[in-house]
């Protein structure tokens, strides 16, 4: 009995005691954080403007050496920055370490396209003004343009032009300046003296001086849409602007040796019936005459070359070197050729026969990179895109609806808005292309095709899509298009 | 009678006075017994000092030390000032003189903390391979004008380095020139018709290749892609990896794929014998992008007679 009753309150000590804690402490319960919203959609391509830090080369106030400085410019993310990094250079006043490019000379940048970017040839176009420079400054000032735009990724040379035409830096003017490749660093005067020092003797001929030189010849593409430049060292058995022609109208016949997609280019002396003439216009400047044979539209048509863009090709690398050279008169056996038909460009029209660069600056394209899927994931792919657009973002965008990497029928209007926040790329499409994307199968590769070719054309690292001015999670498949794209190039190797 | 004597007295008086010259004294001085010296054979005391010269093509001055007999009779002054007209030593090869040929030390006169330095008229002339239209001439147009900078320069660094002053005034002793003061004019350095007093000198250190002003000048060459003026600055011998100094177009392709020193910031500056060490922060910039560092070291070295820097220094893991 005693036990029972020790039992009990042995039971009722325990049921108390169990009563004696305290009130449970609130422990806080692990949640995800909020969703941050995302970035606005984007509605037109204003907001693609952002600031960079660029290199400016200018002479040292001795005029021995370049010197570096820095300036902060406003650039369009996919539009060339070569034009807005020369103008700044341009505008460059000078300090107490530099002069001003040009010097006292104001330079300025002529015509409609003054600067034209294609197979890292870059051709700078100079207002006339330029020619109020002596041979030596020129030069000086060349190097500097030389040397600030070939710290651009893109671009390996420069070819100058004033007023359209090649500059000579000789008296008798034959002698090219031809492409200059950036020499930061180096003496000027020693580079001036290497120039000076292929002038042509007192006393010597012109013909009988050789030359090595740099030259952008232009090359047709094998899908006809233009020309593509191609930087070659030459050599030259003498300086007359005969020889000159010869030789570059000879390399460009043994065809591109680095470019790809060319057109298979002909024999050129096979097609003409004379050496290539030239003479001095009243006016200044230069013309040449090529007299091809009779049926040299038909050979071209038959070796598979673009008529269009072989005059082209002709034109551009011809008044691309040889001083004062403005104007290329093409003879066809007995007649001139003043009309050129080509199943691409339709028929074009010349008047007395005479083929300048304006005829065919439109002509002249750069190179574009799609990365298009496969059956390992995505394959780069070179393009041929007018030089302005080749790292656009709409124009890539199109090109990849046109082969296949995003579903057929994508059209401008169906992209809404394209911009740039915190180096992420924004790019809002309409509702009706985001029914095709819905309908269309393999999403994942479809998305980094885009993402891949426009953050490696706009050097972003970060993507996001919208579709009708809002963030889609899903259209129709398991791929979430809501969420933050990331540039994999992996994906591409 | 009377009257004839008086006469003849007369005659005598007025004879007196028909002298042409007033006679000289004839005395020559007394010949003294000098007292003999105390010390026999004064001996002249030598003194390292500090000169500074230009170095070889830069606007900037850098130092040799020389060992100079200075005479009893005269200040250290004009010992330094001799040599320095004269020019660095041969040893020195990368030192120049910053004088025109015939230019002498006139004179030297020291009051307190202020020095008076007269120059013969040479110190006018032009430089013998300076054009006579050196103006239509960047080169000249920046060089004539430095040359007569850093002369004056390397008198005021040398002289305010050794002889306890602070300021120094030049004067050129130009018989010919007519002009109310011996004051060098403004013209030497503007050649213009300028005849205002130049200013007194002071030492100026942005012009002296001092340690710090070399770690300045190196990082300023990064900065303006000024290769060529950065390769005299290269140690001949890499003091980290004992390689020579490579071919100054090696040099400008190793140092041009470095990314853009944008900006630059040097602090401390520790000489020890021969070593100097500071340390950097700034940025460069990489196609268009920033990068910020901070606590770079940078060493310089001393080797024959410049501070120097390894060129793995600027090229190697961690550079600039």
């Amino acid at each position: 009995m005693k036990r029972i009753r020790l039992a009990l309150c042995l039971l009722m000590c325990l049921m108390v005691l169990t009563s004696c804690a305290g009130t449970p402490a609130a422990v806080p319960t692990a949640t995800l954080p909020p969703i941050a919203p995302g970035p606005a959609a984007p509605y037109g391509d204003a907001a693609l403007r952002y600031q960079s830090t660029v290199p400016l080369y200018l002479p040292s106030l001795d005029g021995q050496t370049l010197l570096a400085f820095y300036d902060n410019l406003t650039l369009t993310y996919g539009q060339p920055t070569a034009e807005a990094v020369l103008r700044a250079l341009f505008q460059h006043d000078g300090n107490s370490r530099v002069a001003p490019v040009g010097g006292k000379t104001e330079l300025t940048l002529a015509g409609a396209d003054p600067v034209i970017l294609s197979g890292g040839v870059c051709t700078v176009n100079l207002s006339a003004s330029a020619l109020l420079l002596s041979a030596q400054d020129f030069h000086t000032a060349a190097q500097a343009i030389a040397a600030t735009l070939c710290e651009m990724d893109d671009i390996d040379y420069v070819n100058l032009l004033v007023s359209g035409t090649p500059v000579a830096m000789d008296v008798g003017g034959n002698l090219p300046l031809g492409a200059l490749s950036g020499a930061p660093g180096q003496e000027l005067t020693v580079l001036w003296e290497q120039m000076a020092a292929k002038r042509t003797p007192v006393g010597a001929l012109a013909s009988a001086t050789p030359l090595t030189a740099t030259a952008a010849l232009y090359f047709p593409l094998a899908d006809g849409s233009g020309v593509a430049a191609e930087p070659r060292r030459l050599s030259f058995a003498g300086q007359h602007p005969q020889q000159l022609m010869t030789a570059l109208l000879d390399a460009l016949s043994s065809g591109a040796a680095v470019l790809e997609n060319t057109a298979n280019m002909p024999d050129i002396s096979s097609l003409m019936l004379f050496m290539p003439e030239v003479v001095e216009l009243e006016g200044g400047g230069r013309r040449a005459t090529l007299h091809f044979t009779a049926d040299v539209l038909e050979r071209l048509s038959a070796s598979g070359c673009d008529p269009v863009c072989f005059f082209a090709s002709l034109t551009m690398t011809l008044t691309s070197f040889v001083p004062s050279l403005q104007q290329v008169c093409i003879l066809r056996g007995n007649g001139a050729l003043t009309t050129v038909t080509s199943p691409i460009h339709g028929a074009r029209l010349f008047p007395g026969a005479l083929h300048t660069r304006d005829h065919y600056t439109k002509l002249v394209m750069g190179q574009g990179k799609l990365f298009l899927p496969d059956e390992d994931g995505l394959t780069a792919r070179a393009i041929a895109l007018p030089y302005r657009t080749t790292h656009e973002p709409r124009t890539l965008l199109l090109r990849l609806s046109e082969f296949g990497a995003l579903p057929q029928g994508l059209t401008d209007a169906d992209i809404l808005g394209i911009s740039v926040q915190d180096e992420t790329l924004l790019i809002n499409l309409s509702d009706r292309y985001a029914q095709s994307i819905r309908t269309s199968p393999g999403q994942r590769l479809m998305a980094y095709s885009a993402v891949t070719t426009l953050c490696d054309a706009l050097n972003v690292r970060r993507m996001r899509f919208y579709f009708g001015g809002s963030a889609v999670d899903s259209l129709g498949s398991d791929l979430v298009w809501s969420g933050e794209f990331l540039y994999r190039p992996a994906m591409a190797e | 009678m009377r009257i004839r004597l008086t006469l003849l007295l007369l005659c005598c008086l007025v004879l007196t006075g028909c002298t042409a010259d007033p006679i000289a004294s004839m005395s020559t001085p007394a010949t003294t017994n000098l007292p003999a010296p105390l010390v026999e054979n004064l001996s002249a005391a030598t003194n390292a000092s500090v000169l500074w010269f230009r170095f070889g093509e830069e606007g900037m001055l850098a130092s040799e030390t020389r060992e100079l007999t200075v005479a009893r009779t005269e200040s250290l002054a004009e010992p330094l000032l001799r040599t320095l007209l004269e020019g660095p030593s041969a040893a020195s090869i990368e030192l120049r003189g910053l004088f025109p040929q015939g230019t002498r030390l006139v004179s030297v006169a020291q009051t307190e903390d202020v020095i008076f330095v007269t120059l013969s008229h040479h110190i006018m002339n032009a430089y013998p391979d300076e054009p006579i239209n050196w103006r239509d001439y960047p080169y000249w147009a920046v060089e004539v004008p430095l040359r007569r900078k850093l002369a004056m320069q390397s008198i005021a660094a040398t002289l305010t380095e050794n002889c306890g002053v602070d300021t120094v005034i030049i004067l050129v002793a130009d018989e010919k020139a007519a002009s109310d003061s011996l004051r060098l004019k403004e013209s030497y350095y503007t050649h213009t018709q300028d005849n205002a007093v130049a200013a007194p000198l002071e030492r100026d250190e942005s012009l002296l290749l001092t340690p710090i002003r070399t770690a300045q000048t190196i990082l300023q060459c990064m900065q303006e892609a000024d290769w060529t003026r950065l390769y005299r600055y290269i140690a001949r011998t890499d003091p980290a990896t004992g390689a020579e100094r490579p071919s100054e177009d090696a040099c400008r392709e190793a140092l041009s794929a470095l990314p853009h020193l944008l900006r630059y910031e040097v602090a401390g500056g520790s000489v020890n014998g021969a070593q100097a060490v500071f340390t950097v922060s700034g940025a460069t910039l990489t196609d268009g992008t920033e990068d910020a560092f901070t606590g770079r070291i940078l060493r310089l070295t001393w080797e024959r007679g410049m501070w120097r820097i390894g060129l793995s220094q600027l090229t190697e893991g961690g550079a600039l």
